[in-house]
Formats: structure tokens, C-alpha cells, sequence
């Protein structure tokens, strides 16, 4: 397909060194701007390895203290004792044929499942001592 | 029965007395290296802010620059 040839127009510029120096000063903050994102991409850059280590030291933190938690006894404190609730008498029920449920087996998906167990595991560990 | 556990005070057996309070120890100084490095992060952090803004005033620049360029092409009354 052959392109279809505009007509020149021309256009009168009263201060040509303005514009030239427009055009220039804009190249320049152009090229400017992309030596700013390759200093950026190195601050980011810098900033991921310190992340990764303050990552390492947490990991390390959790194991030591776990290292400490098993160096020391464990206490078992004894639980209230129970009051007497009242009898009730039981209901029987016919039981239902229950749909079986095929049960995904528990799995860590992630570490944040993880991590939200272990947090469980010591919160209900808390509230048995207080 | 679990509030007097709490008051009254227990004597515990620690077996390896050293091993604890070296690895006390090694927590504390693990602390002070992530307390570091979390100060260094956020001195990052603010200097990728500074960076960013001064990308902002140089784009805001060129855009300036851009426009009087138009302005002397197209938007000046006929000579």
C-alpha cells in the first residue's frame, strides 16, 4: 500500500534558539531521568539484600529460641479443677447416613500456615498458664 | 490453683546452665544485628523516596519543557 504523502506546512517559530534550547533541556532531563531509575534499581537492589538478611537473622532468632525453650524444663501446670455440670439427659438421635466427606489430608501449604499454627500451638500453651 | 502456681516461686533444674545462657547470649546479639539492619532498611527506604521524588521534579521538568516547545510550534498567533 503506498502511503499517502502529506502536504508540507509550514510553521513560523519566533524565538528558534528557545525552542532548540526546550528540545535540548528536555533531552538532557530525558536522559537525566533514566540515570535516576538506574539509581533507584540499585537502592532497590541494595535494599532486597538487607531485607534477605534481616530475614536470616529472624529465622535464626525463632530457632534459638526454640533452642532455649527445649534447654529449659518444661512446667505443667494443673488446670482448675472442673465443676460438676449438671446431668443432662441424653437425647437420642437416629443417626443420619453422614455423606462421606473425603477430608484433604492437613498439609503446610505455605509458610504462612506454618508459621499460624506454631503461633496457635504457643498461644494455647499462654492461655494454659494463665 | 494456676494463680498460686503463678506467685509462688519455683526452683527449676536447668541442665546445661551454659548452653542457655550462651545461646541467650547469641539471641541478644542476633537482636541487635536485625535492630541494624531494619535501621539500615529504612534509611534506604528513604532514600529511595528522595530518588523518587527528584524523578518527579525532573519528569515535571521535561513535561514543562515539552509544552513550551508546542506552545513556540502551535500555539503562538501568526507572525
Amino acid at each position: 500500500m503506498k502511503k499517502v504523502e502529506e502536504e508540507p506546512i509550514f510553521v513560523g517559530i519566533r524565538n528558534p534558539a528557545d525552542v532548540r534550547r526546550n528540545l535540548l533541556e528536555a533531552s538532557k532531563g530525558v536522559i537525566g531521568s533514566l540515570q535516576k531509575y538506574e539509581r533507584l534499581k540499585s537502592t532497590r537492589g541494595n535494599k532486597v539484600v538487607i531485607v534477605n538478611k534481616l530475614k536470616g537473622d529472624i529465622k535464626e532468632i525463632s530457632k534459638l529460641i526454640y533452642q532455649l525453650r527445649t534447654g529449659l524444663p518444661t512446667i505443667k501446670f494443673k488446670s482448675e479443677p472442673k465443676k460438676a455440670e449438671p446431668k443432662i439427659e441424653p437425647v437420642i438421635v437416629k443417626p443420619k447416613k453422614a455423606k462421606k466427606k473425603v477430608e484433604a489430608p492437613k498439609r503446610h501449604r505455605t509458610e504462612l500456615d506454618r508459621l499460624e499454627t506454631e503461633l496457635g500451638e504457643i498461644e494455647g500453651k499462654l492461655n494454659s498458664i494463665s | 490453683m494456676n494463680g498460686e502456681m503463678g506467685t509462688v516461686p519455683v526452683f527449676v533444674k536447668i541442665t546445661e546452665y551454659k548452653t542457655v545462657t550462651s545461646t541467650l547470649d547469641t539471641i541478644r546479639s542476633k537482636l541487635n544485628d536485625a535492630r541494624n539492619n531494619l535501621n539500615k532498611i529504612n534509611e534506604i527506604k528513604n532514600q529511595e523516596d528522595s530518588e523518587l521524588k527528584e524523578w518527579e521534579t525532573s519528569l515535571e521538568d521535561v513535561e514543562r519543557k515539552v509544552e513550551e516547545i508546542n506552545k513556540a510550534l502551535f500555539e503562538q498567533p501568526s507572525i
